[in-house]
């Protein structure tokens, strides 16, 4: 059963590929729990979403356009700004993912990548991050996407021969995709509020009222 | 306080409901005091009472938010909401408890209303705009 619902709706998509992100970043961190600089963090992405692409997967919807140091995606700055503002990760000298980001990224690894209908795109994500978890240095990565044909079929110039601001195929959609990341509603719900800077500050307000007798009954 | 207007006993359900100082501050603000908001926001709840449980894409929720249930009151914003029935059921003590998760017995009619979690992206439409 495929629960792709979440497609048809861009903040749910949004909350989603942040959900996917954080796990990717996690999974391909450093036993001392660093994720790596935004260039390593960003072609991390790349990296990703191009292997989905290349075996039909819809699983992790971002544009990428060619930059000055590779492919660059403007949600994954969205993405990282929303996962810090929530303290899921955190930003000092390179990025890494906090304990409650850990929390929340291996139970959706668990819950939902760990569904068997999902198993293609699970076996993409432990592919980049073994491929990928020893390289600490962005540069590796970086070499490796540049020598890439622009086009996922192997048409088109190599990455690094694009011009600056040429953009990337965009990720398979359904009916194009042959394989669909499936999300129940439970989860897109609990990412997109998880992801809301003010869901804990008015949850917690909210509970203490309840446990202080401030609530009115109707 | 809210205008008492707004919340008939019940609408008519057999849910016992109870609403959070938080929930009524947040119907008095310009937010939902606007336009149809607050109207918008009775209508809906009324929907939800009907069936907490399914109506609305209602949801229990995951992971640090276990416990609590989500509801969309339109496309961007949802009530977040805790049933004693399901707090017993689930065993739901322990995750945001409110007062009654730590008595011997629950009233299994309650309904608690928490709060609407507004949504910070204000890229979509700010109207309630939506049937599903």
């Amino acid at each position: 059963m495929t629960r792709s619902e979440y497609l048809e709706d861009q903040h749910d998509r949004t909350s989603v590929n942040a959900a996917m992100l954080l796990v990717i970043w996690l999974r391909a961190s450093t036993e001392e729990g660093s994720a790596g600089g935004r260039l390593r963090l960003m072609k991390l992405a790349f990296l990703t979403a191009r292997r989905m692409a290349e075996r039909s997967i819809c699983a992790l919807n971002l544009d990428f356009y060619r930059w000055k140091f590779g492919p660059m995606s403007n949600e994954v700055c969205d993405i990282w700004e929303q996962l810090r503002t929530v303290g899921l990760m955190e930003e000092e000298e390179v990025w890494s993912v906090t304990p409650a980001g850990i929390d929340f990224a291996e139970a959706f690894y668990q819950d939902v990548l760990g569904a068997e209908e999902n198993a293609a795109v699970k076996e993409v994500i432990d592919e980049i991050s073994i491929q990928w978890r020893t390289a600490w240095s962005a540069q590796p990565l970086m070499t490796h996407a540049y020598e890439l044909s622009a086009n996922v079929n192997g048409s088109g110039p190599l990455v690094r021969d694009m011009a600056l601001g040429a953009e990337f195929e965009a990720s398979p959609l359904p009916p194009h995709a042959d394989i669909v990341l499936s999300v129940g509603n439970d989860w897109v719900e609990t990412i997109s509020l998880t992801l809301n800077p003010s869901t804990m500050p008015m949850l917690q307000a909210a509970v203490e009222d309840f446990r202080g007798g401030r609530f009115l009954v109707a | 306080m809210a205008d008492d207007s707004l919340w008939p006993d019940g609408f008519g359900t057999a849910w016992t409901i109870r609403y959070s100082v938080q929930f009524h501050y947040q119907m008095e603000s310009r937010y939902f005091r606007l336009g149809q908001g607050r109207a918008e926001v009775q209508q809906r709840l009324k929907s939800l009472l009907a069936d907490p449980q399914t109506a609305l894409r209602a949801e229990r929720l995951r992971e640090q938010l276990s416990g609590l249930r989500s509801a969309r009151l339109n496309r961007k914003d949802r009530f977040i909401y805790k049933l004693c029935v399901e707090c017993r059921q689930f065993g739901d003590q322990n995750r945001w408890p409110i007062e009654c998760c730590f008595g011997q017995t629950a009233d299994p009619s309650v309904f608690n209303m928490l709060f609407v979690s507004l949504s910070h992206y204000s890229d979509l439409p700010n109207s309630f705009d939506i049937e599903s």
